[in-house]
C-alpha cells in the first residue's frame, strides 16, 4: 500500500508536467492584464502603479527600454490621437491573453495578442494594428519587462498629419 | 484496491494538464523553426522556405495575408540589402545569446476553437545596410501554425517597419545613384 501511495504522488508529479511548463488563461495575472487593457481603453492608467514594478523596462518595439511614465504617457497620447479605440481578437471577443509559468529562471510571462483598432482625429483613418505584447512577472507579483511587438507606420501617419494640423 | 487505481488514472490525467496545453522546446517542430531561421540568416532562402506550405497565408503586420511566393521575394530583398544578417536573443542583457526563444505549444480543442499546434520565436533581427552603413536592430516575433503534412500553413509576424522602410528605401535610393 505504502509503495502505492508513492507510485502516486511521483505519478501526479511526473505527469503533471511533461516539461515543467503550465499555461493558464482566466488566472489571477492574465485578469490583471484584461483589467489593465479595460482601463487603457477608458483613457485610465490607475492600474500601471499597482501593476508595474517601478523600475519596469517597457520596450516599445526596441531594445532600448522606456520607463513607467513614459509608457503612460504614450498610452495616453493614443487617446489624443484617435476615437474608438478597441483591442479585439480577430475572431471577435477580447483581446487573446495566457500566462506560462516556466516554472525555472525563464520565470512567468503573460503574452496577449490582439487587433488594436482607432479612428484618427485628424484623417478621420481607421486603422487597424496586429499586436503581440509579453509580459515578465517578478516574485511580488508585479510585471518587470514589457515587450511590443506591432507596426507603428499606420500609427506614425496619424501622428505626422496631427502635427501638419498644428503647425 | 480498484478504487485507488481508478484515482490514481483519473488524477494521472487531471493532473497532467489543467489547461492541456502542452509547451514544448526540444522538439521537432521547434528544431525545424530553429534550422528555418539558420537558414534564412544563411541567406539560403530555397532550404528557408522549404517547409513552408505553397498555399500558406502569411501575415505581416496585417489582417491582409501575402503568399509564400511573396514572402520569399522579401527575404531575397532583405539579403541584397543588409550585411551581418543575424537574430539574437539572451535571457538577460549581456547573457547567453541563443539567437532566438523558440517553442511549440499544442492547444486542445475547446467550445471555440479547433485544435492547434504552433510554434513561436522571439527575436532581434540584426543587419547593416551595405550601401549606407545604416544597422538595425528589430524586435521580432513570429507564430508558425503547422498543418497536418508537417509544414507551416499560416505565420504571423509581429515587427515594427518604420526603420527598416527608411534603410531599404535609403539603400535602395543610394544604389540607384
Amino acid at each position: 500500500m505504502k509503495k502505492l501511495i508513492l507510485i502516486f504522488i511521483a505519478a501526479l508529479f511526473i505527469g503533471c508536467t511533461s516539461t515543467g511548463v503550465q499555461v493558464t488563461f482566466d488566472d489571477e495575472k492574465s485578469n490583471a492584464i484584461k483589467a489593465a487593457y479595460d482601463g487603457y481603453l477608458a483613457n485610465d492608467y490607475s492600474w500601471a502603479e499597482t501593476l508595474y514594478s517601478p523600475d519596469i523596462a517597457v520596450h516599445i518595439n526596441n531594445v532600448e527600454a522606456i520607463d513607467l511614465d513614459a509608457n503612460v504617457a504614450g498610452l495616453a497620447s493614443h487617446h489624443e490621437l484617435f476615437s474608438d479605440i478597441s483591442m479585439s481578437h480577430p475572431s471577435g471577443g477580447n483581446a487573446f491573453i495566457q500566462t506560462t509559468n516556466y516554472n525555472d529562471d525563464t520565470g512567468i510571462w503573460s503574452n496577449a495578442w490582439f487587433i488594436w483598432k482607432g479612428t484618427g482625429k485628424v484623417t478621420g483613418v481607421t486603422i487597424e494594428v496586429p499586436c503581440h505584447v509579453a509580459y515578465q512577472w517578478n516574485d511580488e507579483g508585479q510585471i518587470t519587462q514589457t515587450w511590443l511587438f506591432s507596426d507603428q507606420a499606420p500609427l506614425l501617419a496619424e501622428v505626422n498629419a496631427a502635427q501638419a494640423v498644428a503647425e | 484496491m480498484k478504487k485507488i487505481i481508478l484515482i490514481f488514472i483519473t488524477s494521472l490525467f487531471i493532473g497532467c494538464a489543467p489547461t492541456g496545453v502542452q509547451v514544448t522546446f526540444d522538439d521537432e517542430n521547434s528544431n525545424t523553426i530553429r534550422e528555418h531561421l539558420q537558414h534564412y540568416v544563411d541567406g539560403d532562402i530555397d532550404s528557408m522556405m522549404s517547409i513552408i506550405a505553397d498555399d500558406a497565408e502569411i501575415y505581416i503586420n496585417s489582417q491582409e495575408s501575402v503568399s509564400a511566393s511573396d514572402v520569399r521575394a522579401i527575404h531575397e530583398l532583405e539579403h541584397s540589402i543588409f550585411n551581418g544578417i543575424s537574430t539574437s536573443w539572451s535571457q538577460e542583457e549581456g547573457g547567453n545569446d541563443i539567437g532566438a526563444w523558440v517553442e511549440s505549444t499544442n492547444y486542445p480543442a475547446g467550445p471555440a476553437n479547433e485544435p492547434a499546434s504552433v510554434t513561436q520565436a522571439w527575436f532581434t533581427w540584426n543587419g547593416t545596410s551595405s550601401s549606407t552603413g545604416d544597422s538595425l536592430s528589430i524586435p521580432v516575433h513570429v507564430v508558425y501554425s503547422w498543418n497536418n503534412e508537417n509544414q507551416v500553413q499560416t505565420i504571423y509576424q509581429f515587427f515594427d517597419s518604420i526603420n527598416a522602410t527608411a534603410v531599404i528605401e535609403a539603400s535602395l535610393a543610394a544604389t540607384s545613384e
